[in-house]
């Protein structure tokens, strides 16, 4: 079976014809691997399929796949917290023999003794640095755009809607974007609430399919994408919910895949919308009729070093974000055409 | 025994059971993702990351639904993705929507992994001279339309024009050679 490994190659144009489309793409299918099995293949796919299934064994994250080997050390160290969090949902899955609990134990601590050994004697940008760095500029952000939003809004009531937990609310991780957020408010601007949408129920899938068998397994929640639960009708509802009690929502979380179908936009009384994460690829418009009061973004230029960012928060914002609003969003796209959808 | 691209619900989905799903449905996956994105490592990458979901989601997979269908609605979703990183205008959705009937229409005439793409590889054999010819140098060669020109002596207007006719006569073909009158044929 031919496997094509050679460099990318200019292909020809597609069949202009959509009832033939579908043709011309078995077409090309036939011409890049005949008419059997592509043994290369399916062997690539499958060994992506164990690759997976040892990652989420260790709560790893997969890297993207067109660049399996392009994990840096850094990432790799980050690996090391998610690793924990496995451990800690393995010992809540309550399916184990009671021996392992002792191993459990003795392995969380081993692992945290190792990562107050690794931090305080590593040198160079150790994961301690490389989190401390990633973390102020995640403050920087919230940071930024809450002194804005609190200039320009004061008085105002704030929804924040933030990532789910792994663990529950109960065990809320400490948000970096929202900590900068609250400290851009200051007294200006009050969150009623932070929010988050509802994850998927935990799913154990290693069973049979469409049946939980409550054998022992990792949960695969970590997995589930964003857009498979933060969808357009789960957006409207949090903003519905603390209708009347807030008039500006900021999202650390970007906005659903499906943002066209919201509601929100139609609203004849909506909140304030504002952006500390996520994309605005399609938003501009969204700019210019004022539907989003501010959002951040990630500077094309950016700036990306092992330095600690600058001292000050808009020294250090503009290293790496910008800040964009309805009044800067034509000067923005003029820079910065590539952030946009045409 | 089950019905062709049904999954038992009894079946606990492993790696090596979920191979056997890889095995079967890889090829018409490729191809759909080769209708969208006619490019061979973009293609290959979105069908092994729709797998990968669908291993990952199976658990949620309903077992009275057909599995190329459900994937092809992953692919779908990956090719949109894709596209908004890349930053390319994505296929239009009634485009999308004609590729997706076609291969409905296939899912019901297909009665074994493979036997579409024997029956277009014999149809290319059964066309004239100078169709073949054509979708020899374009497909098979992957030759962009001016070389092909080139290659065939005219200009690129009639390269398009042969090259239609011969999807049309495949297309009919097709389905003459699976046997059912269902296969949509061209306007």
């Amino acid at each position: 079976m031919s496997q094509d490994n050679s460099q990318p190659k200019a292909e020809p144009d597609l069949a202009p014809d959509p009832a033939l489309r579908a043709l011309d793409g078995m077409l090309r299918e036939l011409a890049r691997a005949g008419t059997g099995t592509d043994d290369a293949f399916v062997q690539r796919v499958m060994t992506a399929v164990r690759e997976s299934d040892a990652e989420t064994a260790t709560g790893a994250v997969a890297a993207p796949l067109s660049a399996p080997h392009r994990v840096s050390q850094a990432q790799h160290r980050l690996a090391i917290p998610q690793l924990l969090a496995a451990l800690v949902r393995t010992w809540r899955a309550n399916v184990r023999p009671a021996w392992t609990t002792g191993l459990a134990l003795a392995c969380v601590a081993l692992v945290a003794a190792t990562l107050v050994i690794h931090c305080l004697t590593a040198t160079g940008p150790s994961m301690c640095k490389v989190m401390d760095r990633e973390l102020r500029y995640q403050f920087v952000l919230g940071s930024k755009l809450g002194l804005y939003v609190a200039e320009k809004y004061a008085g105002a009531k704030a929804l924040v809607i933030v990532p789910p937990t792994v663990f529950g609310d109960g065990e809320r991780r400490r948000n970096a974007v929202v900590d900068g957020l609250k400290e851009g408010f200051g007294g200006a601007i009050t969150v009623v609430a932070e929010a988050s949408p509802e994850r998927p129920p935990v799913t154990d899938r290693r069973t049979t399919v469409g049946v939980s068998t409550g054998e022992s397994g990792i949960p695969a929640d970590m997995a589930a994408p964003q857009e498979s639960y933060f969808t357009a009708e789960v957006f409207d509802r949090l903003v519905k919910k603390y209708a009347g009690k807030v008039d500006l929502v900021v999202t650390t979380i970007g906005l659903p895949q499906d943002m066209a179908k919201m509601e929100f936009w139609h609203m004849s009384s909506r909140p304030r919308l504002a952006l500390a994460g996520g994309s605005v690829h399609e938003l501009k418009n969204a700019f210019s009729t004022g539907a989003i009061v501010a959002a951040v973004a990630y500077s094309p230029c950016a700036r990306y070093s092992d330095k600690p960012p600058a001292s000050g928060v808009s020294e250090a914002f503009a290293e790496r974000f910008l800040l964009i609003t309805p009044e800067n969003i034509e000067e923005i796209s003029r820079q910065f055409p590539e952030l946009f959808m045409e | 025994m089950s019905e062709p691209g049904k999954i038992s619900g009894e079946r606990a989905m492993d790696s090596q059971a979920f191979e056997a799903l890889v095995r079967q449905h890889h090829r018409r996956l490729l191809g759909y993702a080769l209708a969208l994105v006619p490019v061979r490592q973009v293609a290959e990458d979105l069908v092994q990351e729709t797998f990968l979901t669908a291993y990952r989601e199976m658990s949620r997979f309903e077992t009275d639904r057909d599995f190329g269908a459900w994937a092809r609605g992953i692919l779908r979703n990956k090719y949109r993705e894709w596209a908004r990183r890349q930053r390319e205008i994505p296929t239009d959705a009634a485009t999308l929507n004609a590729i997706d009937e076609q291969h409905a229409l296939w899912d019901r005439v297909e009665a074994a992994p493979g036997e579409l793409l024997g029956a277009l590889q014999d149809c290319i054999r059964k066309l004239p001279e100078v169709l073949r010819q054509v979708v020899d140098l374009f497909y098979m060669q992957r030759k962009p339309g001016a070389e092909v020109a080139s290659n065939v002596s005219c200009d690129a207007a009639t390269v398009r024009k042969r090259l239609q006719r011969a999807r049309e006569q495949l297309a009919a073909c097709v389905a003459s050679v699976l046997g059912r009158e269902t296969v949509r044929s061209p306007q």
